[in-house]
């Protein structure tokens, strides 16, 4: 190895390219790149299972525990005094070098005869595009087993080949995955599994001995059982999260197929001749603005360039000699075609290989991103073999160079210095660092070299001296997209708060749950809109203590844009509740003033019961957001349990389709492939027999039923288009009818069914589907007299259902009459208010407005007004499923006295009050609205037309006001063609504060007039086109209506008298005691793991009802028999991850020891 | 101008006694290359997903097997690293649809030899240790 001194340097030399990649003082943030802001405390924050840098708190079992590792070095370098800067390119230029330097030792204990291999076969591994699109995030968890691959083959392959003792081999292998374990990350094994896999296999078959075979079963369980003890901090917390959320979490991700729809998008370009070109990187194709792709797709010489990989990669077969030579080259050429095919996935001839695995093989979904998670196994063989035929072709030109009497040192090292000085600048992205800059799309430039304003570290630092239990919401709030980005070039899904701070911090990020989300966005609207009753309400809640307002966010981009935050810090300034305790450049604290006591832990005898969404009751003044809240909706089993205990019960009926969000479903009409009277169709009849006897509960019968019609009737109407099959024709419409007079005896019935209004909803769409498809096939001239009859009975059948569904469905079809749905959990007298600023115009007179029982048909109308809450009066209520019509009389048609315009003149369009007739082609008017809402509001835009010709005639859009539309977009906006009065509606969100409502009479194109020679039927009524009428927009509202009834007349009271958090996963809690029933409400996302002891170590198990989800996101326990005066909070899983711990370090001393022993002896 | 008619002419009878030796196996190929292509319109294999892998597949295997004396494994690599040179130009052109078949050739024929060489010389691979 000594004589090897020259290779080391030159590896470590081209293992310093990261210290040209930062101009500066810039350095690498944003994206996925996970890389701290604040090093040591981010560590320290890992060192627990509970963590608060994200909302309200999470578990960080997944994923986030074995990266010890990888953020240990970071904070070690930060405690020594290095710079952030600093300590980045020291470790870019370990991760860089390493895995050289591990490729180097693997090829030259394996071929130390080979003068060139070794160093080749190092700098292919540390520098291609695979490893190139990793270091745009510098994705460390990759680098670490990328790294070690090469060392776990040689300690692998050296013990099976009898080279090495077992002992030797697993302590290195598992030391090595204690140290670089790709960050915990399983995915990444991905090509690690295919390695050995191939590995194995290959020598086993070589040798067909016993003993091989022992060897290969023994390294095996020896690297699993130190593997799993070395890393048994993360892996039983991560066993842990598999057992409870992995099924939960595939589902949120698309299941087996969501997956493979993924891997289909990501594999798009990934064909085996691009892969074995070294290219293939999905984001080189799926991003048009990649800061280096187009060159290399483009560039004919590149192009030529990139052939050389193949071409040298496997020209080595035809080189090898050697017996040894050719085990290993074969060995790896087998790893390179076989990690080939799970690197291109979906997209290659063999996809299906992928595909089976995917939908077969328990938890192979987790390698969804396919060519990411095998890669590297690839690179791995592909370095080798191509460094096999470079190093004959180095080793004839240095004998050449010998010949004729060249230095020494130049007749060995010109012809790899001038490769490797070729080969970087064929990846020359790598030398300016090209590569971080990865994205050029005009208005969307994106990088991360990133230079990060002083203010921005400072705030870190005094955040980081503030109370641990203090909590901030962070504005502005985030778009859809959930990207953060600032003017200072950060992007990211990931909050700064979270890579810098240890505190917690409330924003509308994608790393929190969906319904925490939409109640932050409530909240954030709520502080917009001045309702600060509403806001603090929220805050209470969450407990959220303060705010921070980012000016410098990126609030004004098309993608990720949003409010101005100064539109917050206006309403922050200009009101007293809030108060600015510190400014850091263009970032503000403000402190929520009336909250003087941190509302973390709290403890109160009044329960509270709500059943409805949370955003209902905020601000209510009878409700105290303080004080427990059991929701119904988070934990339905335990309804009437709570519903007996609750001090007060509110219930907020459901205001169903108010946003006109439920469209209809279409059917897709497809073509079969196997149709009745197939030899193959028993299997259809079987698959469907099989459903219909899984399918035991009332919602599922109903959907067989549905299921199977849809399908007689797509069968039949295939059978007609392709005249196959058409003797069955008959005998699938008998199946058809007694289908559906099935469904209609099943729901004649008791519908046992939770949401029976969702269920007629659905039944409902889906006949009407049917019946178009019925109605095109009645007049097929294929079918006979009896087909039709058939056709025509289960028409008949279809209406009576249509009927019975009518009678259950309940959702609003227009936006004057709302209607609201309540599943009363307890009978009993209920007072009704509703609030007003929910209703459309909370300034206009309410009092005509009117709440309709279905049931009895009785209405109420406003009393009074308490607090911006009207008095509707009190209702006893009885039945479950009660339901009701609320007629907001604030609403009105904003267009109801305009007067339309005419851009192109009046000619050829009659106005007859709210009705138009148009009869001239490419003749237009609109309505135009000013002073519109823009923050959130949603408007309904609705109609009644009919055309008089057999085309579509009638153009419908809507645009802004001062919006250029050209005239040949009207063929875009056509409407479908109908006879019959149609009633058509569009819900539209204005992104400005104006509208233009346009209607237009078909499109002509520019020559029409002249070859024709026809002027437009003015004043001819029998030339009228279209007809449009009763034309109206709204203002969309779900006024908040609240049921409320007090069951127990208690005062709010906190018996929390001081609480401290000495750790993430700890509240010590002082108490006054109490006999009396008490509710403890710790602000942190709810989790079975919280647990709570008092002080004689009593605990309520993880499974207790009483232990719920108060609010819908923090813990609360019901005591019912008191509390003493102290009490722990603590999260049980933090004891498996000590367990782990402590099982860790134990085999680590014991090897550490056993190493230093067995030395110690033989010395 | 008579070294290059010689080889010219050996070139050719070599071809040409190919042909003569093998005339049933290089017919049979063919009816079954067109059974199979016949087969791909008939219901029921019609269903089958990227047929044209089975059709190729199962005409290639029968052919190495039946001319598995006359081709040398050697050329599979060959042919394999040909095809990576043919390939430069239609990448140049744009052709991802071709590209694309050409690049699962060459792995197939790679597999193919690796398979074969390893099967072949098992025997003297272990020697090494």
């Amino acid at each position: 190895m000594k004589k090897r001194l020259i290779d080391i340097l030159l590896i470590s030399l081209l293992g310093c390219l990261p210290l040209l990649w930062f101009p500066g003082q810039t350095i690498l943030l944003g994206h996925d790149a996970g890389i701290p802001f604040d090093p040591i405390t981010h560590f320290l924050d890992r060192l627990t299972v509970w963590t608060q840098r994200f909302g309200t708190g999470s578990d960080q079992s997944f994923a986030l525990l074995g990266a010890t590792f990888i953020h240990g070095p970071e904070a070690l370098l930060m405690w020594l005094g290095f710079s952030i800067k600093v300590q980045q390119l020291l470790l870019f230029v370990f991760w860089f070098v390493l895995p050289g330097l591990c490729m180097y030792y693997f090829t030259y204990k394996t071929w130390p005869e080979k003068r060139y291999l070794p160093l080749v076969a190092s700098v292919i591994y540390m520098l291609n595009f695979y490893l190139l699109q990793a270091w745009f995030v510098a994705e460390r968890t990759k680098f670490s087993i990328y790294a070690i691959v090469p060392l776990l083959v040689y300690f692998a392959s050296a013990y099976l080949l009898n080279k090495i003792s077992w002992k030797k081999s697993i302590i290195v292998t598992g030391l090595l995955f204690l140290f670089f374990n790709g960050g915990g990350s399983l995915p990444l094994y991905g090509g690690l599994f295919i390695i050995f896999f191939i590995m194995f296999a290959y020598i086993n078959y070589i040798f067909r001995s016993k003993e091989v075979l022992k060897r290969t079963f023994i390294y095996s369980a020896g690297v699993i059982v130190l593997y799993f003890l070395l890393n048994a901090y993360w892996i039983l917390p991560y066993i842990n999260y598999l057992f409870n959320s992995f099924t939960k979490d595939l589902a949120a991700a698309g299941g087996p197929e969501g997956a493979l729809t993924w891997a289909r998008y990501l594999s798009s370009s990934s064909s085996f001749m691009n892969l074995f070109r070294g290219e293939g990187v999905p984001d080189w194709y799926l991003n048009a603005y990649h800061p280096y792709s187009q060159t290399y797709i483009n560039n004919n010489f590149l192009i030529l360039f990139s052939f050389a990989f193949p071409l040298l990669a496997f020209a080595s077969l035809l080189f090898a000699k050697e017996r040894k030579d050719r085990f290993y080259l074969y060995l790896f050429v087998l790893i390179t075609l076989v990690s080939l095919i799970f690197m291109s996935g979906p997209k290659s001839q063999l996809g299906f290989i992928y595909e089976f695995m995917v939908q077969h093989v328990p938890g192979f979904a987790i390698f969804r991103s396919n060519y990411y998670k095998f890669g590297y196994a690839f690179w791995f063989s592909y370095s080798i073999l191509i460094a096999f035929t470079l190093n004959i072709l180095f080793s004839y030109a240095s004998a050449w160079l010998t010949k004729r009497k060249a230095h020494a040192f130049i007749s060995i090292y010109l012809i790899p210095i001038l490769f490797i000085a070729g080969y970087v600048l064929y990846h020359y992205p790598v030398l300016t660092g090209k590569f971080l800059d990865y994205s050029s799309e005009p208005g969307k430039e994106l990088t991360n070299r990133i230079t990060v304003p002083q203010y921005v570290f400072d705030y870190g630092k005094w955040m980081n001296q503030q109370d641990s239990s203090k909590r901030y919401l962070v504005a502005p709030e985030l778009n859809d997209s959930g990207f953060i980005a600032y003017d200072w070039k950060y992007w990211s899904s990931a909050p700064v708060s979270s890579l810098q701070t240890k505190n917690s911090f409330v924003q509308n990020t994608y790393l929190i749950p969906q319904s925490d989300r939409v109640l932050l966005k409530q909240m954030y609207n709520a502080l917009l809109n001045e309702d600060i009753a509403t806001f603090t309400d929220f805050a209470k809640v969450f407990a959220i203590d303060g705010i921070v307002v980012q000016e410098d966010f990126a609030w004004q981009n098309p993608s990720w844009g949003t409010t101005d935050p100064k539109k917050y810090t206006a309403v922050l300034d200009s009101n007293p509740n809030f108060k600015l305790v510190k400014t850091f450049g263009k970032w503000k604290v403000y402190n929520i003033v009336n909250i003087d006591k941190s509302l973390r832990v709290t403890a109160s005898p009044k329960l509270n019961f709500l059943q409805g969404e949370l955003v209902n009751v905020m601000s209510f003044p009878d409700f105290d957001p303080t004080s427990p809240l059991f929701m119904a909706d988070k934990n339905p089993e335990n309804t009437n349990y709570f519903a007996q205990e609750a001090a007060n019960i509110y219930l907020t009926p459901k205001c169903i389709n108010c946003d006109f969000s439920q469209s209809t479903p279409l059917t897709q009409v497809y073509n079969p492939t196997i149709l009745p009277g197939s030899i193959l169709y028993p299997l259809v009849q079987r698959r469907e027999d099989k459903i219909k006897s899984q399918s035991i509960n009332f919602e599922s019968q109903v959907n067989y039923y549905l299921t199977v019609t849809d399908r007689r009737l797509t069968e039949t109407n295939w059978m007609i288009n392709s005249k196959q099959k058409v003797d069955y024709i008959q005998q699938t419409f008998d199946k058809y009818k007694e289908n559906i007079q099935s469904l209609r005896a099943l729901i004649s019935g008791k519908w046992d069914v939770a949401d029976e209004t969702q269920l007629a909803a659905t039944i409902d769409d889906r006949l009407s589907e049917q019946v178009k498809l019925i109605n095109v096939l009645y007049g097929h001239d294929l079918l006979n007299a009896d087909q039709r009859l058939s056709l025509a009975f289960a028409y008949d059948e279809i209406k009576s259902i249509q009927e019975i569904v009518e009678k259950k469905e309940w959702r609003t079809q227009d936006s004057t009459q709302k209607k609201y749905l309540l599943d009363l959990p307890k009978s009993g007298t209920y007072n009704i208010y509703v609030k007003r600023n929910s209703l459309t115009d909370s300034k206009a007179d309410y009092t005509g407005s009117t709440l309709t029982f279905a049931d009895d048909n009785t209405t109420l109308q406003p009393i009074s007004e308490n607090e911006e809450w009207i008095f509707f009066g009190e209702k006893n209520l009885s039945n479950k499923h009660t339901r009701m019509t609320f007629s907001d009389k604030t609403q009105k048609n904003l267009v109801e006295n305009m007067l339309p315009k005419y851009p192109d003149s009046s000619e050829g369009i009659r106005q007859n009050g709210n009705s138009f007739s148009l009869n001239a082609g490419s003749k237009c008017f609109n309505y135009s609205l000013d002073n519109i809402k823009n923050n959130g509001k949603t408007y309904i835009v609705s109609f009644d037309y009919r055309n008089f010709t057999e085309e579509k005639d009638l153009s419908f859009y809507v645009s802004n006001k001062e919006e250029v539309v050209p005239k040949l977009k009207i063929k875009e906006s056509l409407l479908d063609n109908t006879r019959l009065w149609k009633h058509h509606y569009q819900v539209v969100s204005p992104l400005q504060q104006d509208l233009r409502i346009n209607f237009c009479n078909n499109f002509d194109p520019l020559n029409y007039q002249k070859i024709n020679g026809q002027l437009d039927l003015d004043n001819n009524t029998s030339g009228t086109v279209n007809e449009v009428a009763n034309i109206a927009v709204y203002e969309l509202a779900s006024p908040y209506i609240i049921f409320h009834q007090k069951q127990k007349d208690i005062q709010n009271e906190n018996f929390v008298t001081s609480f401290e958090r000495p750790n993430a996963v700890t509240y010590n809690v002082k108490m006054k005691a109490t006999q009396q029933p008490v509710t403890v409400v710790m602000r942190e996302t709810y989790a079975k793991a919280w647990q709570l002891c008092d002080e004689n170590k009593k605990c309520i198990s993880e499974n207790d009802k009483n232990h719920f989800n108060s609010a819908g996101l923090t813990n609360g326990w019901y005591l019912k028999e008191g509390i003493g005066s102290n009490l722990t909070l603590s999260y049980t899983a933090e004891n498996t991850y000590k367990t782990g711990l402590v099982i860790t370090i134990t085999t680590f001393l014991i090897i550490v020891g056993g190493i230093i022993w067995t030395k110690l002896r033989r010395r | 101008m008579d070294k290059v008619k010689k080889k010219i002419i050996l070139q050719f009878g070599r071809a040409s006694t190919f042909f003569k030796n093998n005339l049933p196996q290089i017919v049979f190929l063919v009816f079954l290359f067109q059974f199979v292509l016949y087969l791909q319109t008939q219901p029921y294999f019609n269903l089958l997903g990227k047929y044209s892998i089975i059709l190729y597949g199962i005409v290639g295997l029968i052919t190495l097997f039946i001319f598995r004396k006359n081709i040398h494994t050697k050329y599979f690599i060959i042919i394999s690293l040909a095809i990576f040179v043919i390939a430069i130009p239609i990448t140049i052109i744009g052709s991802d649809t071709l590209n694309d078949i050409l690049g699962f050739i060459a792995f197939v024929l790679i597999a193919m030899y690796v398979l074969r060489k390893v099967y072949t010389e098992r025997k003297y691979l272990k020697d090494f240790i």
